[in-house]
């Protein structure tokens, strides 16, 4: 019998199924993404005596090659690979739904994970508003960033004159830096709605109408306590940040070879890839508890 | 245009004699062309005795002085022709604001026009009487509203060998900066702002230019002694060391230095209240670098790409003659002030926020103090021939960039790197049927013709020749070129001669048809194959007895094949086609390149794999490098998986960002 759990109860220790199923989804799109790239590459290079490595040969003649050779390959590739994201991004909900479903509900008095075909139907009927919270929080976000660039050219052009370039970009930067600040409070505030529309759905006996599903979570999501949603997120986005970080260093030191050190370079991004879907079902467990505190 | 349809002549006219001294055993030459004397100074045609007053709140400078000219040619001169190029931001009818020239630099509507206006200029015909020249002055041409070539006839012709001497009286309003010149705020950048007299030729005649989108100058070599009054509280940079600097109790409020230089061919300063500086002697050389405050980790940046190129361009060109170099790291509101060469002042650029492995501003940097060669002291006619100096620096700065920083010689950074050298030959390649090297830089359709040609396209001819002839045959030819052509002024067949002499007709002849004939090459392998070797099938008499071989005896472990290259275009290099067998095994084979294809045999114990044509990239000039190589029918590729990891990473970390 799937029952609500209580803010005690909630763990992502504890569903490390849900935690493969959406790393899984995020490894297969992103193969499907990469593939137009993928494909070009292998008609351009794929000839070459060392395969790909020409392109991170010394010099970059062959990457720049490739990648200039003003073929028409190129804006298709970039237009397919941006359509793919983007569907990518609406139908990746549906994992979400069923990480978070899985997470805030659990069968039995042991709470134990719900079967993947309850948490997906849970996944299913929040879609919608999933996609309605993704849309309405990418488009502030985008706002804030584009508001955020706005002001902070105006700003360096303002200064650039009176306080020197270098001081002025500085004041740009740290401009840039409090606008992606509210963004990623946006974003906080979006995933407390997302956890708790996720909740709704999954434990509700009878469907509600997108919008007042929408409604609630948003309701509940501003109402709270977003400091500490805040605290609780900030260390793990931190740590995300990090490992990307790592993945940018093992890319620069292991980039262009082969054989081993491919396959070394290989676990290391899917281990930080993994590690980050972790954080996340982490964070989304925090986010639970806070809404349904 | 008297000057562009001379220079178009002359495209007939560039071809090698046949009487050549022969080549001299490379053993009894020194490296870089270290045996040929060098110059110590200029023939001098010109003296400016100048005096420049700045006032920054209006942005304009007032100028009086001294001309000094001598008609060092072999026939009279019965005018002159003056460059008056502020006036080139004067209005949109200047030649330099109507033609329609997008993509390169100077491209926007200054905010406040330039002009430059002599108000008198007198000529001295003995000792107490000057006459006035101006009002005879030819400001324009009929139907041309450009006034930044100006004719002044002479009440009398100057005999070859004598000397006048004018005063002058002038104006500059500078407009805000369009491209090299002009104001931002409190920071003056000051060139192309006095009368200046067009470079005279051996014929009497003088290579004059109205001020052109695309084109940069061309001068004699002279004497400049300028006195420069700014107000106090400014940094000026220029031109020559300062002689004598003015405290600001002996001219109150002001601040006046005299700067002079002689064996050079233009004057150029700078002058901003904000400017920090630091100074150092590298290689005998006092260096200053003026920058932005905030600007010190760029400027350390730049001191050491000069630590670097004095030493370097000095064993390769020749040593550096001058006792300063200015550097001059404009304000970043005003990047087209920088990126720009004059003689010992450069002006370099980059963000502040440039990260150390992109090489942005030691780039700048170099190709800027590469100038001071290539147009300084190899003062070709930069209007007529831009690839002389343009593209010759290019090659210059990209071999430096790639001797100093290795194979990522313009960036270094998440594990690619990327040469500056193959960046010229990947920007040059698309423009190869365009338009040719060798044109004068108004003749060139877009600026990014002209960038791509001039600059990348030179260069990567240059660096082709040196990477199949080898750098001390190369070296040595630009090496003599840059040495015994000091303090003059070189025309292409003079860099063509050079390489006949040096390196040989055949070599000569590649640089004349890539420079003048659109020369082009590609090398490609057209086809390939491979396959187990059998026994001849059939009946065989054998010792007098008959025996019958059937199709499918095939010899174990043995291969052969062949693969055909092709070469395309009107150049040819000798080239390596390298074989690769599918048990690892790589074969060289040396082409001549000379035929329009090969076929090469292939005799091995697997079957052979894959081909590449020049697989050290040698010919940079091959128009399409993806055609270099093939895998052979049957034979699996080897594929592209790191391409794949890397792709699947990205678009993890993105999905990630914009999904669950």
């Amino acid at each position: 019998m799937i029952r609500a759990l209580a803010p005690d109860e909630i763990f992502a220790r504890k569903r490390p199924r849900a935690i493969i199923v959406v790393y899984v989804w995020q490894l297969l799109w992103a193969i499907l993404v990469a593939a137009p790239a993928s494909g070009w590459a292998k008609s351009v290079i794929g000839g070459h005596p060392d395969g790909d490595a020409a392109l991170f040969a010394p010099g970059g003649r062959f990457l720049m090659a490739w990648l200039g050779g003003g073929d028409a390959t190129l804006p298709v590739v970039f237009r397919t690979t941006t359509l793919l994201l983007l569907a990518g991004a609406v139908l990746s909900q549906i994992p979400l739904g069923i990480l978070i479903a899985s997470l805030a509900t659990g069968d039995g008095e042991a709470g134990r994970a719900p079967k993947i075909g309850s948490a997906l139907r849970s996944a299913a009927g929040s879609f919608l508003p999933l996609g309605g919270i993704l849309a309405l929080a990418g488009s502030i976000e985008g706002l804030v960033i584009a508001g955020g660039v706005f002001a902070a050219g105006g700003l360096d052009r303002l200064l650039s004159d009176r306080i020197g370039d270098a001081r002025s970009f500085i004041v740009m930067i740290v401009v840039m830096v409090l606008f992606g600040a509210v963004a990623c409070v946006i974003g906080v505030v979006a995933d407390l709605a997302r956890a708790a529309i996720v909740r709704d759905v999954a434990l509700a006996d009878a469907p509600s109408s997108v919008w007042s599903v929408l409604a609630r979570g948003i309701r509940q999501s501003v109402r709270a306590r977003i400091g500490r949603a805040i605290l609780e997120w900030l260390p793990r986005a931190a740590i995300g940040i990090a490992l990307l970080a790592l993945g940018a260093l093992a890319s620069e030191a292991l980039g262009g070879k082969g054989g081993l050190a491919l396959v070394a370079l290989t676990i290391v991004h899917q281990s930080i890839v993994a590690l980050r879907v972790v954080l996340r079902t982490s964070w989304l467990a925090r986010a639970l508890r806070i809404v349904g505190a | 245009m008297r000057g562009a349809m001379t220079i178009m002549t002359l495209f007939a006219g560039i071809a090698l004699t046949g009487d050549r001294a022969p080549v001299k055993p490379v053993e009894a030459r020194a490296a870089f062309g270290a045996d040929v004397p060098l110059l110590d100074r200029a023939e001098e045609v010109v003296s400016y005795k100048m005096k420049a007053t700045l006032d920054p709140t209006l942005h304009t400078v007032h100028g009086e002085g001294t001309i000094q000219w001598r008609n060092t040619s072999s026939r009279p001169v019965n005018e002159l022709w003056f460059h008056l190029y502020l006036n080139a931001f004067k209005n949109q009818r200047s030649v330099f604001m109507r033609e329609p020239v997008g993509g390169f630099r100077g491209n926007i509507l200054p905010k406040e026009w330039g002009t430059i206006d002599i108000r008198s200029l007198r000529l001295e015909v003995d000792r107490n009487t000057t006459v006035d020249v101006w009002k005879d002055a030819e400001t324009k041409r009929p139907h041309d509203d450009d006034e930044t070539d100006v004719r002044v006839p002479l009440p009398k012709p100057v005999l070859p060998g004598y000397e006048i001497t004018l005063e002058a009286v002038w104006d500059d309003k500078l407009p805000s900066v369009v491209e090299r010149t002009g104001f931002d705020g409190t920071f003056h950048m000051v060139a192309q702002w006095f009368p200046k007299i067009a470079k005279l030729e051996s014929d009497g005649t003088f290579a004059h230019f109205p001020f052109h989108h695309l084109a940069e100058f061309y001068a004699d070599y002279g004497r400049y002694d300028v006195t420069i009054d700014v107000p106090a509280g400014y940094t000026i940079g220029a031109t020559g060391p300062t002689l004598d600097a003015a405290p600001a109790d002996k001219k109150p409020g002001r601040r006046v230095e005299r700067h002079y230089q002689n064996n050079v061919h233009d004057f150029a300063w700078t002058a901003w209240d904000k400017f920090e500086s630091r100074r150092e002697d590298i290689a005998g050389v006092a260096v200053e670098i003026l920058f932005p405050p905030g600007y010190g980790g760029h400027a350390e940046r730049e001191l050491a790409t000069i630590r670097f190129a004095l030493p370097h361009y000095g064993e390769r060109y020749g040593k550096y003659p001058y006792e300063v170099l200015t550097l001059v790291h404009p304000p970043s509101t005003v990047p087209e002030a920088g990126g720009m060469e004059y003689p010992t002042l450069i002006t370099t650029g980059g963000s502040w926020a440039t990260p150390n492995g992109v090489y942005l501003p030691e780039l700048v940097t170099i190709h800027e103090f590469g100038h001071q060669y290539f147009y300084g002291l190899i003062a070709t006619n930069e209007v007529a021939w831009p690839f002389l100096d343009e593209g010759l620096n290019s090659f210059a700065e990209a071999q430096a960039m790639a001797q100093w920083k290795g194979k990522g010689s313009f960036t270094s950074f998440l594990g690619l790197s990327i040469g500056d050298a193959e960046g010229h030959a990947e920007r040059a390649r698309h423009f190869t049927h365009d338009d040719r090297v060798a044109q004068p830089a108004f003749t060139f359709g877009t600026g990014n013709a002209y960038g791509s040609i001039v600059y990348s396209r030179t260069a990567t001819i240059l660096e082709t020749m040196r990477r199949v002839y080898g750098d001390d045959k190369v070296g040595r030819a630009l090496g003599v070129y840059a040495r015994r052509f000091r303090f003059k002024h070189p025309t292409p067949s003079d860099l063509i001669e050079t390489f006949n002499w040096e390196i040989g007709t055949e070599a000569a002849e590649t640089l004349r048809s890539a420079l003048f004939d659109k020369g082009w090459v590609d090398y490609t392998i057209t086809a390939m194959s491979s396959f187990a070797v059998h026994d001849a099938a059939g009946i065989f008499d054998v010792a007098g007895k008959r025996e019958t071989v059937p199709a499918d005896k095939t010899k174990p472990g043995k291969y052969e094949g062949w693969v055909l290259v092709t070469r395309r275009g009107t150049l040819s290099f000798p080239v390596q086609v390298e074989l690769v067998a599918a048990d690892g095994k790589r074969t060289r084979v040396d082409w001549d390149g000379a035929s329009e294809s090969t076929r090469i045999p292939y005799a091995g114990d697997s079957p052979l794999r894959a081909a590449i044509v020049d697989p050290d990239s040698r010919v940079l000039l091959d128009q399409d490098p993806t055609n270099d190589y093939a895998t052979a029918p049957g034979q699996s590729a080897a594929g592209v998986s790191r391409v794949t990891e890397r792709a699947t990473w990205w678009a993890e970390v993105l999905g990630g960002a914009l999904g669950p």
